[in-house]
């Protein structure tokens, strides 16, 4: 089956928890805590915390995001917020304002 | 499957607030509350513990909570669900479990001899009582709206939606529904887990 979409109208207050992959086209506030990718796709709104493995933004984040394995700003995504990651790649365009820990301390 | 816009995998857990402009499909879990101008449809694995305001709703899976729609609300002969029903068409398929009221509304308008003031008190008043009482008692409520709606073109609901499955073959009702099952309802009723057991 398909991942979990989040449609362009819906708008979700509050938490969303599992361990499949996740698709925002709509807005959540809130918090996201997965074991899998998270895509915000270009209509999306996230005023939430995102816990993931990885998590790709096209539209706009405004929170905190710890992520396993990478983040990813693609050049219309806009992010204001933290973020934890090993791998982050924030593509030219992208808007950011932040803190990045890519926990270096080797 | 027509393919909606919004899923809900298996997998996932959307707790709090959801509202929107569009239809739902959820096979994994939704507590809270679902404001929604579109239809929702319940999968068979599917849990829900939220208070639903839709347009259509179809239930294969678990649902726990009151349901108002603007349209229909159908229970699939797989669907459990505890909570009351509101909406001018509600259908229940033979093998559905199902406790809480029904209201279809002012339907006195359509039974000969029945005015809507006395009536119209008297049924709340019994309707009301009979939800804190045993499933038993619920049953012959379950009953009575489906006889006093047959005037309504109820078949026509199930094409004119886009139903995601052809509708599952019914079950005979009283055999399941009455003897093995019932008890189990009211019980699981107080924990607020529905027979999660028969998930797996």
């Amino acid at each position: 089956m398909a991942n979990t979409v989040i449609g362009n109208s819906i708008v979700i207050d509050g938490e969303i928890t599992g361990d499949e992959a996740l698709v925002v086209q709509g807005t959540v506030k809130g918090r996201i805590a997965l074991d899998e990718s998270v895509f915000v796709e270009n209509s999306a709104t996230l005023e939430a915390d995102v816990e993931a493995d990885s998590v790709e933004i096209s539209g706009v984040v405004t929170g905190n995001i710890t992520a396993g394995s990478r983040v990813e700003i693609k050049a219309d995504g806009k992010m204001v917020g933290d973020v934890k990651s090993p791998r982050i790649l924030i593509a030219d365009g992208a808007l950011f304002k932040g803190n990045i820990d890519m926990d270096v301390e080797r | 499957m027509a393919k909606a816009p919004t899923v809900i995998t298996a997998g996932i857990v959307v707790s709090g607030r959801i509202e929107g402009a569009e239809d739902i499909e959820v096979f994994g879990a939704v507590k809270g509350s679902v404001h929604l101008d579109g239809d929702v449809f319940v999968d068979e694995q599917a849990r829900v513990d939220a208070d639903l305001e839709v347009n259509n709703l179809t239930v294969h899976g678990i649902l726990v909570g009151n349901v108002t729609a603007s349209d229909a609300i159908e229970l699939a002969s797989t669907a459990r669900v505890i909570g009351d029903l509101t909406a001018p068409r509600v259908i229940v398929n033979g093998g559905a479990l199902y406790r809480g009221t029904i209201d279809m509304g002012d339907i006195e308008d359509e039974i000969p001899g029945e005015s809507k003031s006395s009536r119209g008190k008297s049924a709340r008043g019994s309707s009301r009582s009979s939800r804190s009482a045993p499933a038993r008692a619920a049953r012959p409520e379950r009953e009575e709206p489906k006889a006093a709606a047959k005037p309504e073109p109820k078949r026509p609901s199930r094409s004119r939606k886009k139903a995601p499955e052809p509708a599952p073959e019914p079950e005979p009702v009283d055999d399941v529904g009455d003897d093995d099952d019932e008890p189990e309802l009211p019980k699981a009723a107080a924990k607020k887990k529905v027979a999660v057991k028969k998930r797996s």
